[in-house]
């Protein structure tokens, strides 16, 4: 039999998603994952993880390095790769949102020509030239994109909004919702077939112990 | 300066990845033509109408193009499907048709790359020109899985789907516009919360609203298709269906039902292709290695009204797989005997070569005057020993494995092998 191989995003989506595939009948231990060693394989179960940076995790299964992944929606927005989204995890829920300074709440449409930075150039520029329809000037920026409207770098920035409590603090305000973000179960689309009956199982043992939790 | 480089997406093919590539084009080539297929070469370069006409909006985004003296555009094809269709709508006449042709060649897309992924990639497949029917169908799939067989993977899935059946279902939900790719794209990726979320803005009929919700899963080997037939009166769901489980029974008589699976929430990629649609898929890519369909409208497009049905298998991507799965072994030499001459051994050179030709050997020449460099040479390029001549009659033999040196003369030799 072939390995199963799982992508995992590093930080907290990995463990909560070692905690329901555990749950689900997976055997993971969580102490190696926290070792240092990249991959983790289960030769009884033939079963192997690793641990990626959140926004490779879709080039790793959409290339079929790996067959499954865990990857936020965000990410699978920005990225908009080729594969197979087959269930929403429920957790690292936040929502994508147009944020900026408490004066431009309900006059974001006066701008014309608004710079915004963003962690998500592909989302920002969909959102504004496929919906609102018009075009915009993107920066990207890899952190505390905040900051970009405080020093005058954009008008607005577009990002992930968890409890809204950095916003608050540096004056800005939620002033469009983009869309809700959650973790996500991917899978490569010809490990779904090749390895099917393994994957369904997988798929729908997790799908119910999301039901019941 | 560049000219250290080849450009992003292509690559030099050399030894032994060269000729194991150059073999599997053969064996394909030997699979088409001896089932009734003939070869044709189209150009590279294409005016880029015959693209457009086409109305394949993914390949026009990725074609590399060029203006002619004239002004006119030109394009490196992207594909091998439309300009096959060129040709059968006017060049082949009426009494040769369906035309069966097969071909070899390099296509070009400027915006792919990754995984064994090249922007410059070589396609190999066969298209039936000039008849609908079903028979055809399940021919090229039977051809499919015979081609994957030639191409030396053993362990692979030949996945089918029907534009008729995932189209009429969209359309039932009402959905327009933006929505209804939104949909399209939904169902292509098993989106089943993302469907569920657009349905539930819309009023949409319930049985088609289960349907919908229910296609991420409808996938497997044929009792999908009568799960579905129960569940629907609609016409044309069901004749794509019955087309469906026609070709199933045709290439049950081939023998390779084992191959073959459903997935009834396959969308198609290419706009062309009007009917059944199918792919190949096996361990090792993550991607199809090889893919087809129906086109029944696209040469109507070369002002011809012709149904058509084909494939192509990706070269690369098949060399890949073979690669990853350890099935070749990247430049395992050429093997053979290296006939190597001092100058004085020139003559006897000649006559040795002649001789292991005669007698089917690959050989190679190479006139040294540095034993320990010429000995590096005949490892390096993999050949299996050495033949020197050393003037006067004198040969030596060394075998490469083992190291074992053997003195002779040609005189000796006469009798037997010269």
């Amino acid at each position: 039999m072939k390995y199963l191989t799982i992508a995992l995003p590093k930080g907290r989506l990995a463990e909560l998603t070692l905690e329901l595939l555990e749950k689900s009948g997976i055997k993971c231990s969580q102490s190696e994952i926290k070792s240092r060693k990249l991959i983790i394989e289960d030769d009884d179960t033939m079963v192997r993880f690793f641990l990626a940076k959140p926004s490779d995790v879709p080039v790793y299964v959409e290339y079929g390095a790996a067959d499954l992944g865990v990857v936020g929606k965000d990410t699978l927005m920005e990225e908009a790769r080729d594969l197979y989204e087959v269930l929403n995890l429920g957790f690292g829920a936040c929502r994508m949102v147009v944020a900026g300074p408490t004066e431009l709440r309900d006059r974001l449409d006066e701008i014309p020509d608004k710079r915004v930075a963003t962690k998500y150039p592909n989302i920002a520029r969909e959102y504004f030239e496929l919906v609102k329809k018009e075009s915009i000037e993107v920066i990207k920026l890899n952190g505390s994109v905040e900051l970009a409207p405080l020093v005058g770098l954009s008008e607005v920035i577009v990002d992930i909004v968890e409890s809204g409590r950095t916003l608050k603090e540096n004056n800005l305000v939620v002033l469009e919702e983009i869309s809700d973000i959650s973790a996500r179960l991917v899978v490569n689309k010809v490990s779904m077939k090749m390895k099917s009956e393994r994957i369904r199982n997988l798929i729908e043992n997790v799908g119910k112990e999301l039901e019941n939790a | 300066m560049w000219n250290l480089y080849s450009p992003d997406g292509m690559q030099d093919v050399l030894g032994s990845n060269c000729s194991i590539k150059k073999d599997t084009e053969k064996k394909l080539r030997e699979l088409f033509r001896d089932n009734g297929f003939s070869e044709i070469e189209t150009p590279v370069v294409e005016y880029y109408d015959v693209f457009s006409s086409a109305g394949s909006e993914l390949a026009l985004r990725s074609m590399y193009k060029m203006v002619d003296g004239k002004g006119r555009i030109l394009t490196m094809r992207p594909d091998m499907t439309i300009p096959a269709a060129r040709v059968a709508a006017t060049k082949i006449k009426d009494e040769k048709l369906p035309a069966k042709m097969f071909y070899c060649g390099k296509c070009f897309q400027s915006d792919i790359q990754g995984g064994g992924k090249q922007r410059e990639f070589t396609e190999s497949g066969i298209e039936i020109i000039g008849s609908s029917d079903p028979f055809y169908d399940s021919f090229v799939i039977y051809m499919a899985v015979e081609a994957m067989k030639a191409a030396g993977i053993n362990e692979f899935i030949i996945e089918l789907g029907q534009v008729d059946f995932s189209n009429r279902l969209m359309e039932m939900s009402g959905l327009k516009g933006d929505d209804l790719d939104i949909l399209a794209k939904m169902i292509d990726s098993k989106d089943f919360f993302g469907v569920n979320e657009l349905l539930m803005g819309n009023k949409v009929d319930d049985d088609v609203k289960s349907l919908l919700l229910d296609l991420p899963n409808m996938y497997g080997k044929v009792d999908v298709l009568d799960s579905v037939r129960s569940r629907t009166g609609d016409k044309r769901l069901l004749s794509a269906i019955d087309n469906l489980s026609e070709i199933m029974t045709i290439l049950e008589k081939f023998g390779v039902s084992e191959y073959i699976s459903v997935d009834l929430g396959m969308i198609k990629r290419i706009d062309y292709y009007t009917g059944i649609i199918f792919r190949g898929l096996t361990y090792g890519m993550g991607f199809p290695v090889l893919s087809g369909g129906r086109y029944d409208n696209l040469c109507s497009s070369f002002s011809k009204e012709l149904p058509a049905t084909g494939f192509s298998i990706s070269l690369d991507l098949v060399l890949a797989v073979l690669y990853r799965n350890g099935e070749i072994i990247a430049d395992s030499g050429r093997g053979g005997t290296l006939v190597a001459f001092l100058s004085e051994g020139m003559a006897d050179a000649v006559l040795v070569y002649k001789a292991l030709r005669n007698q089917k050997v690959p050989t190679e020449f190479y006139p040294y005057s540095d034993e320990a460099d010429m000995i590096g040479y005949a490892k390096a390029v993999g050949m299996d020993g050495i033949v020197m001549t050393k003037g006067k009659g004198k040969i030596e033999t060394i075998d490469i494995d083992s190291g074992e040196r053997t003195l002779g003369n040609l005189e000796a030799l006469k009798g037997e092998v010269l």
